[in-house]
């Protein structure tokens, strides 16, 4: 697979996880859901970095899908934090996948990427009060 | 054609000592008369493996599981929040060692780990922690492409130490 390739599917993981963020949202405490918005804005700032760089090298951007299938309801707080935790390792692993495959500004880019999933999955599984909140290897499938 | 392959196959996998790349160079320019005249058992012996650059990483990460260990010994209490951090540095010096092979100076891994006097807050492990997610970060950048993925994962669990222990 080409570093472009890696990078698109990248952006596809980075989409996908705006929209979760969307819906986990609404199901967050005021304490919480500023931590989500945060990881919002963060998840739409990689995936715009990653946008302008599939088109220096000029390769297609995969756009956002309108909808995505989640894998359980999120009924509440404890579903929403989950399905937040569930992202974050989603992309780490995306992210981590990629790291191989690309060099210079590239590998900074996924490495970065990497790191902040793999924060922002524990701090979520603290909240979601998972013991331990660490994983040896972040992104390890 | 198949000789600059093997060499650079070479490259990626080993970083080739510079006698290795003369000796393909030799080979492919005089053919293999030449190539078996210097190839003797003498230039054999002397054909040492050039120190893996991962050595470094891995004595910096010895330290930093010494300093967790140091950490439960001396508060007892904070075990069961330091023990799977102490866990995963212990599983990356492994998968390190299993990374560098027979490359892995372990002479020095016998030095000793920090003195007494060494701080061992969570302030100041997790200031440890920062700093060795740093080191793992620009470790990952520097890597060939087959480490890249290894120190990525270290760089991002160190990252990940900090949040937890704040």
């Amino acid at each position: 697979m080409t570093a472009a390739e890696r990078l698109a599917d990248a952006l596809r993981a980075e989409h996908a996880a705006i929209y979760a963020y969307g819906v986990l949202g609404a199901r967050l405490d005021g304490q919480t859901v500023s931590a989500a918005q945060t990881a919002e804005a963060a998840h739409r700032a990689r995936r715009d970095a990653v946008m302008v760089r599939l088109a220096a090298l000029r390769a297609p951007a995969p756009p956002a899908e309108p909808a995505y299938a989640l894998p359980a309801p999120v009924p509440d707080q404890a579903a929403a934090l989950r399905l937040m935790v569930g992202v974050e390792e989603r992309c780490a692993g995306i992210w981590r996948q990629a790291l191989p495959e690309v060099t210079g500004d590239d590998r900074q880019l996924a490495v970065d990427a990497l790191i902040d999933c793999a924060v922002r999955a524990t701090k979520a599984r603290t909240v979601a009060g998972v013991r331990p909140p660490t994983v040896p290897f972040p992104g390890r499938q | 054609m198949v000789l600059t392959m093997a060499v650079r196959i070479g490259e990626e996998r080993r970083r080739p000592s510079r006698r290795t790349v003369l000796r393909a160079a030799l080979g492919s320019a005089a053919g293999a008369v030449s190539l078996a005249a210097c190839d003797g058992p003498r230039s054999e012996a002397q054909q040492l493996p050039a120190p893996d650059p991962l050595n470094p990483f891995y004595h910096d990460t010895a330290a930093l599981l010494g300093r967790y260990d140091a950490a439960i010994a001396t508060q007892p209490a904070l075990a069961e929040r330091l023990g799977p951090i102490r866990d995963a540095h212990r599983t990356h010096l492994e998968a390190l060692a299993r990374e560098i092979g027979p490359g892995l100076d372990t002479a020095a891994a016998t030095s000793p780990g920090p003195g007494p006097g060494e701080p061992s807050s969570l302030a100041a492990l997790s200031a440890a922690e920062q700093a060795a997610s740093a080191a793992a970060r620009e470790a990952c950048l520097r890597a060939p492409s087959y480490r890249a993925a290894l120190l990525g994962s270290i760089a991002a669990a160190r990252a990940s130490h900090v949040a937890a222990l704040s």
